[in-house]
């Protein structure tokens, strides 16, 4: 009964908090199927809407005001990167660099591994 | 309503309707270190799959960074990570879960490494209807000093039924579930989505959570029907 009545105290505090209303943190729009539409089925129109969801995450978030969520551009720039865009590729990769400095060190590493492919004949 | 209060209204609905079962505790206490620490970068590592499921890695790798960036921390995309593993020789999961965390500092420098397996994914909900069982082991590690920081083991049981009729946690999953399933029946990604959202509960918010290191004092439920997990 003790728990009961606790539940019901907190769940008054939960619903209370809900008025409250609060931004979402990101916009991520349909990232997670499209994402698993192209892994199970890697063809281009699958690579292809891909990278429009990447995109309408971009839009959206600066559309509402909210920072783009993590990976986000650079896994596009690694598309760009990798269809040989490569000048589009690395302005991608330095916004997410800039959007998260912590991600500094791998975005290096990956701007490295390019400019190596890159050199090669 | 905000991802937070709904983590946490899910979270008391549990300790309503479980009160006789699991026992709770606060976050702070669950997992120190992570308050100690706090990491801000994390990378996933591909998950290890000991189910059947052919598709449930990819379900599980395609949905968890979503959830992982609301609780507030930076994750390095993964799509991208698994392939820059895999060129340098390390897409075998064996292998990356042998390598010292340290390694992912120099690597990719992440703050801390989760390790996933999949330990369950019964879908045979599909054919039949009733019950999703999805159990999962996460273990989040410092690169710094090695330490465990976060871990979740449990089982994460959707009952996609339909109409339950009955309130409560079970209520409110199936409605969510049950409304993806009638929109996208071969969609399994809601319920993936679903599964992260549950697992990631209990792990203390990171730097771009709003509620960073308010949440010491949350409860939250230490293990759920684990042992149903490994009959």
């Amino acid at each position: 009964m003790k728990i009961i009545t606790t539940v019901a105290v907190l769940s008054f505090f939960l619903f209370a908090g809900c008025a409250t209303t609060q931004k979402p943190m990101y916009s991520w729009g349909d990232y997670s199927s499209s994402l698993y539409k192209l892994k199970k089925d890697p063809c281009d129109e699958n690579l292809m809407k891909h990278k429009q969801v990447l995109l309408k995450i971009m839009e959206d978030s600066k559309e509402n005001g909210l920072r783009v969520p993590p990976g986000v551009y650079c896994e596009y720039g690694y598309i760009l990167m990798k269809e040989g865009k490569s000048k589009d590729a690395l302005s991608y990769l330095d916004l997410e660099e800039k959007t998260y400095p912590e991600s500094a060190v791998f975005i290096q590493r990956l701007k490295s591994q390019f400019t190596k492919t890159k050199e090669q004949p | 309503m905000k991802k937070g209060n709904l983590i946490f209204l899910l979270l008391s609905l549990m300790i309503l309707l479980s009160a006789c079962g699991p026992k709770y505790t606060t976050k702070k206490d669950a997992f120190p270190n992570m308050y100690e620490e706090k990491p801000l970068s994390i990378l996933v590592l591909p998950p290890i799959n000991m189910t059947t499921a052919a598709d449930a890695k990819e379900y599980y790798a395609t949905t968890i960074a979503e959830p992982l960036s609301y609780a507030g921390y930076y994750i390095y995309p993964i799509e991208v990570t698994t392939d820059i593993l895999k060129n340098e020789g390390l897409y075998d999961t064996e292998i990356l879960g042998g390598l010292p965390p340290e390694k992912f500092k120099q690597f990719f420098g992440a703050d801390a490494v989760m390790y996933i397996k999949i330990l369950k994914w019964d879908t045979s909900y599909y054919v039949i209807g009733g019950n999703v069982t999805v159990a999962v082991d996460c273990l989040l590690k410092s690169t710094t000093t090695g330490r465990d920081l976060w871990k979740y083991d449990g089982l994460i049981r959707v009952d996609t039924s339909g109409d339950s009729g009955g309130g409560g946690l079970a209520g409110l999953l199936v409605k969510v579930v049950a409304t993806a399933i009638k929109t996208a029946t071969t969609d399994y990604v809601p319920l993936a989505k679903r599964a992260n959202l549950f697992t990631i509960s209990s792990m203390p918010y990171g730097k771009y959570n709003p509620n960073f290191d308010k949440d010491r004092d949350a409860q939250i439920i230490l293990k759920q029907q684990h042992e149903e997990a490994s009959k």
